[in-house]
C-alpha cells in the first residue's frame, strides 16, 4: 500500500511538472485531438502506481477531461490539455491510448462541454467551501483559546516587520497621482471600525473577519510602504537565469503602471473579497520594482508556504531530477520572452512564469520533499501571515464564540458529508468510467436526448459498466463512432526505431533494457508481456521465479532496508499472476521522457 | 423566501455608501420576479464597469483560455441561482473561478459580464428581469451592454 501509494504520488508530482511545461507552450503540438464535431472517448490500459483496472477519459478539442482517484476517498474531476495528457499517460505511464471518434452535432458538443465545466466547477466550489470552512474552525479555536489573530491569506506576501522600501515608495508615488493619502487613511479606519464591529457569526464563520483584515493589510502595506517578504520571492535559478533586457525592462514597467492601476480600481472596487486581490496585485508590482532594480526577474512564489510534504522524491535517480531541472529551466527560458512580451503582459500567463521559476527552485534545491503535486498550472501566490486585531473579550462574546464555534464544526461536517456523498470513490458505482458515463447523459438531460446526439447509450447501471474496457467496448459498438485510434506506450514506439533480432530480445528482457530502467514501483520483474500475447503464460511464470527471488532476497535484507525490496519483490511475483493468465497489467514506467522528443506520438 | 432574500439584499444595497459607480443602486428597484441570487449576482456586476475603462491586460492569452474561463463562470453562474447565496457568496465563488484561471482582479476582465449575462440566460432568468437590470445600470452602460448582450446571445439562440 505504501509503494502504490509513493508510486502514485511521484507520478503526481511528474505530473505537476509536466503540466507546466506543456501548458508553457513547449512542447510540439500533437494534432491527435479530436475535430470539432467530434467527442473521443478515451480508453487507457492499466499499468502499476494506483491504474492497475484502466483509466478512461474524454478528449474534446485539445481539452481533456477525466476522473481521478487521488488515494484519499474522492473522485476528483480533472481538465488537462490533450498533449499533456497524452506525455503523461503513453510516456511516464508508458499505456498506450485507445480513442473512439462519436459524430456529434456542433450544438451537442457544447452541451457535452458545459456539463463537464458545470462538473468541475461544482465539485472545486464545493472543496474551496470546505476549505474556507476548516479555516474558519481552526480561527474560531484558536480565539476562542484567547488568540487575538487570524491567518490570513496573501497577507504573507509583504513583510510589515521591515522599513519601508525604495520600492515600494516608488509605487505609492505613482499611485498618488490617482488616490491620496488622505483617502487612504479614511479607508484604513473605516475598515478598521468595520473590523471593530465583526462578529463571528455562524453565517458568515471567518470570512467576513478574513476579507476586512487583507482589505486593511493590503491599505497598510500601500500606505506604510511595507516590502515584499522576502519568503514570498523566488529568483530563477543561476544557470536558467539572464539579465533583463531593454525589451523585458519596457514590458515591466508597463506592467506594473498596469497593476498599480488595477490596485487602485480595486480600491474603488465594492467587492468584498477585494483585499486578497488587492495584496496580490501589490505584491506583484512590488516584485516587479526590485526585478527593474537588481536587472533581473524577482518573481513571487506560488508554493504554498506550510510545505506539505506529498511526494519523496528519494527513488528517483539523480540523473532523471537533473533532467527535470534542465528541462524546466529550458521550458522557463523559452516561456520568457512571450510571457515578458512589448505587447503586454498578461497576468495569467505572468503567473505561469512565476509557477515554472518555483518549480525550478524546487527542482533545483534537491529538495526530497517536493510539494510540487500542490502546484496548479494557475496557482495564485497566496502566501498566508498571522494577522492579529483587537478582539471583545468580555463573557458575553466569549460565550458567543464558543456558541458559533460549534455550529461552524456542525456547518463543517455536514459539508463534509456532503462532499462524501456526492464524490466518494467507489470500485463499482463512482469511479472514472461511471462518472464519465454520467456526464456524457446528464450533458443533454434525458437518454433519450442522449441517445440521439451519440447515436447509442452506455450507462453505469449496467452489467460491468465501470470496467474501463468494457466500457470502451459498448462504445464502439454502440455509439455513433467513425474512427477509432490507437496512440502506442512511449516503449512501443522506441522500440519500433529498432526492430532487429537482438534488439527485440534485449528490450524483452527489463533488466537488460536499453530503454527502460528497472524501479522498485514497478516491482520486479524479468521480462516485458505488455507486446507480447501466446508467450505471456510463459514469461508469467518466468517473471513469478524471478519476483519470487527478490522476495527473498528481500526478505534477507528486511533489516537493513526497511522492507524496501521485501515489496518490490512481493509486487513483481504479484503482478506475475495475471500474465499467467494471458492478461498484462505491467508495463514499466518512466521518471523523465523529452517534451516533444523524437519519441512523440 | 425569495422575496424575503431580495428585500434583504436590497437593504445590504441601501446600506452601501453612495458615491460610488454601482450597480448596486439600480437593484434598488423592487422586483417581483428577481430572486435573492439574481440580486446578488447584480449586485457584483458593479464593481465591473470600475475596470472597463482600462486597456485589455495584453497580449498572450489564447481563445481557449478565455473560452473556458467563460464556460466555467457561465456554469457557476446556474449553479449560483440554484442555490440563493448572497452577493458575498458570489463573488467569492466568482474569485475562485477566476483564480483558477490566473486571473485576479476579474472586474477587469470583460469577458466577466458577458459570461455572467449568458449565465443568468442559461439560468432562465426572464427578459423582462434583465430589462430591470438594464434600466438600473444607467451609471454603467457598459457594464450593462456587457450584461445584456450575453443574455441575448445564449436567450435569442434558444
Amino acid at each position: 500500500m505504501a509503494q502504490r501509494r509513493r508510486g502514485t504520488l511521484t507520478s503526481r508530482t511528474l505530473r505537476a511538472l509536466l503540466g507546466l511545461s506543456l501548458f508553457a507552450g513547449f512542447a510540439a503540438g500533437v494534432a491527435r485531438s479530436v475535430a470539432a464535431a467530434e467527442v473521443g472517448f478515451v480508453y487507457v490500459p492499466g499499468n502499476l502506481g494506483g491504474g492497475s483496472g484502466g483509466h478512461g477519459a474524454l478528449v474534446i478539442d485539445e481539452a481533456v477531461f477525466h476522473i481521478q482517484n487521488r488515494g484519499d476517498g474522492l473522485v476528483y474531476f480533472v481538465r488537462d490539455r490533450w498533449d499533456h495528457f497524452e506525455h503523461v499517460y503513453t510516456g511516464l505511464k508508458n499505456r498506450p491510448l485507445h480513442i473512439a471518434h462519436v459524430h456529434v452535432s456542433n450544438a451537442d458538443r457544447e452541451r457535452i462541454l458545459d456539463q463537464l465545466s458545470q462538473m468541475w466547477v461544482a465539485q472545486q466550489l464545493a472543496l474551496a467551501e470546505r476549505e474556507d470552512l476548516r479555516r474558519d474552525v481552526e480561527a474560531m479555536e484558536a480565539l476562542s483559546l484567547g488568540g487575538n489573530s487570524i491567518e490570513v491569506e496573501t497577507a504573507g506576501l509583504v513583510d510589515p516587520h521591515e522599513p519601508g522600501a525604495a520600492a515600494s515608495a516608488r509605487l505609492r508615488g505613482q499611485l498618488g497621482a490617482r488616490i491620496d493619502s488622505g483617502h487612504l487613511q479614511s479607508a484604513i479606519q473605516e475598515v478598521e471600525s468595520q473590523i471593530a464591529r465583526t462578529s463571528i457569526a455562524y453565517e458568515t464563520g471567518v470570512r467576513e473577519l478574513h476579507d476586512r483584515l487583507a482589505l486593511r493589510e493590503s491599505l497598510r502595506a500601500v500606505e506604510h510602504g511595507w516590502p515584499l517578504a522576502d519568503a514570498a520571492k523566488v529568483r530563477i535559478v543561476p544557470a536558467y537565469d539572464a539579465p533583463l533586457t531593454l525589451a523585458e525592462r519596457r514590458a515591466l514597467t508597463a506592467y506594473a503602471d498596469q497593476l498599480v492601476r488595477e490596485w487602485a480600481e480595486l480600491f474603488a472596487s465594492r467587492r468584498s473579497d477585494r483585499g486578497r486581490a488587492m495584496l496580490l496585485t501589490w505584491a506583484r508590482a512590488l516584485a516587479i520594482q526590485e526585478s527593474l532594480h537588481e536587472n533581473r526577474l524577482v518573481l513571487l512564489d506560488p508554493l504554498p508556504a506550510a510545505i506539505r510534504p506529498r511526494s519523496r522524491l528519494a527513488e528517483v535517480p539523480p540523473e532523471s531530477r537533473r533532467r527535470w531541472v534542465d528541462q524546466t529551466g529550458e521550458i522557463l527560458l523559452r516561456t520568457r520572452p512571450s510571457v515578458l512580451s512589448t505587447r503586454g503582459i498578461k497576468t495569467s500567463r505572468y503567473n505561469q512564469l512565476e509557477t515554472l521559476a518555483s518549480a525550478l527552485a524546487w527542482f533545483a534545491s534537491g529538495s526530497e520533499d517536493v510539494a510540487l503535486s500542490d502546484l496548479e498550472r494557475q496557482q495564485s501566490p497566496a502566501r498566508t501571515r498571522s494577522v492579529s486585531f483587537r478582539m471583545p473579550r468580555d463573557r458575553r462574546a466569549r460565550s458567543r464564540l464558543e456558541m458559533e464555534l460549534e455550529r461552524a464544526r456542525a456547518r463543517l461536517a455536514k459539508a463534509e458529508s456532503a462532499i462524501q456523498e456526492k464524490y466518494a470513490y467507489d470500485l463499482f458505482a463512482r469511479n472514472c468510467i461511471t462518472e464519465l458515463e454520467r456526464s456524457s447523459i446528464d450533458a443533454f438531460g434525458t437518454r433519450a436526448r442522449a441517445r440521439n446526439a451519440l447515436g447509442g447509450e452506455v450507462t453505469p447501471d449496467e452489467l460491468f459498466g465501470f470496467i474501463p474496457f468494457v466500457f470502451f467496448d459498448r462504445v464502439v459498438s454502440r455509439l455513433r463512432v467513425i474512427r477509432t485510434q490507437e496512440i502506442p506506450s512511449y516503449r512501443t514506439r522506441r522500440l519500433s526505431r529498432d526492430r532487429t533480432l537482438g534488439a527485440r530480445i534485449r528490450e524483452s528482457f527489463a533488466p537488460l533494457s536499453h530503454v527502460y530502467v528497472p524501479r522498485r514501483r514497478d516491482g520486479d520483474f524479468l521480462l516485458f508481456t505488455d507486446d507480447v500475447f501466446w508467450r505471456r503464460p510463459l514469461y508469467g511464470v518466468a517473471n513469478l521465479a524471478w519476483g519470487s527471488l527478490h522476495l527473498g532476497k528481500g526478505a534477507l535484507s528486511l533489516p537493513w532496508d526497511r522492507g524496501v525490496r521485501l515489496r518490490s519483490g512481493f509486487s513483481g511475483l504479484f503482478w506475475s499472476l495475471p500474465e499467467i493468465f494471458f492478461v498484462n497489467i505491467r508495463k514499466g514506467t518512466f521518471d523523465w521522457i523529452e517534451v516533444g522528443g523524437s519519441d512523440t506520438p | 423566501m425569495r422575496r424575503s432574500l431580495f428585500v434583504g439584499a436590497l437593504c445590504l444595497v441601501a446600506t452601501l455608501p453612495s458615491g460610488c459607480m454601482l450597480l448596486v443602486d439600480a437593484l434598488a428597484v423592487p422586483s417581483e420576479s428577481a430572486s435573492g441570487s439574481f440580486t446578488a449576482i447584480g449586485g457584483s456586476l458593479a464593481g465591473i464597469s470600475l475596470s472597463l475603462g482600462s486597456p485589455p491586460s495584453g497580449g498572450g492569452s489564447t481563445s481557449d483560455e478565455k473560452q473556458s474561463y467563460s464556460r466555467d463562470l457561465r456554469q457557476y453562474v446556474g449553479l449560483f441561482m440554484a442555490s440563493k447565496g448572497t452577493r458575498r457568496d458570489f463573488e467569492r465563488g466568482v474569485s475562485r473561478i477566476a483564480e483558477a484561471h490566473g486571473i485576479a482582479h476579474w472586474e477587469a476582465e470583460p469577458a466577466t459580464a458577458y459570461a455572467i449575462g449568458q449565465g443568468l440566460a442559461q439560468a432562465g432568468v426572464s427578459a423582462q428581469q434583465m430589462s430591470e437590470l438594464g434600466e438600473s445600470l444607467t451609471s454603467n452602460e457598459a457594464t450593462a451592454q456587457q450584461v445584456l448582450d450575453g443574455w441575448r446571445n445564449v436567450a435569442e439562440a434558444r
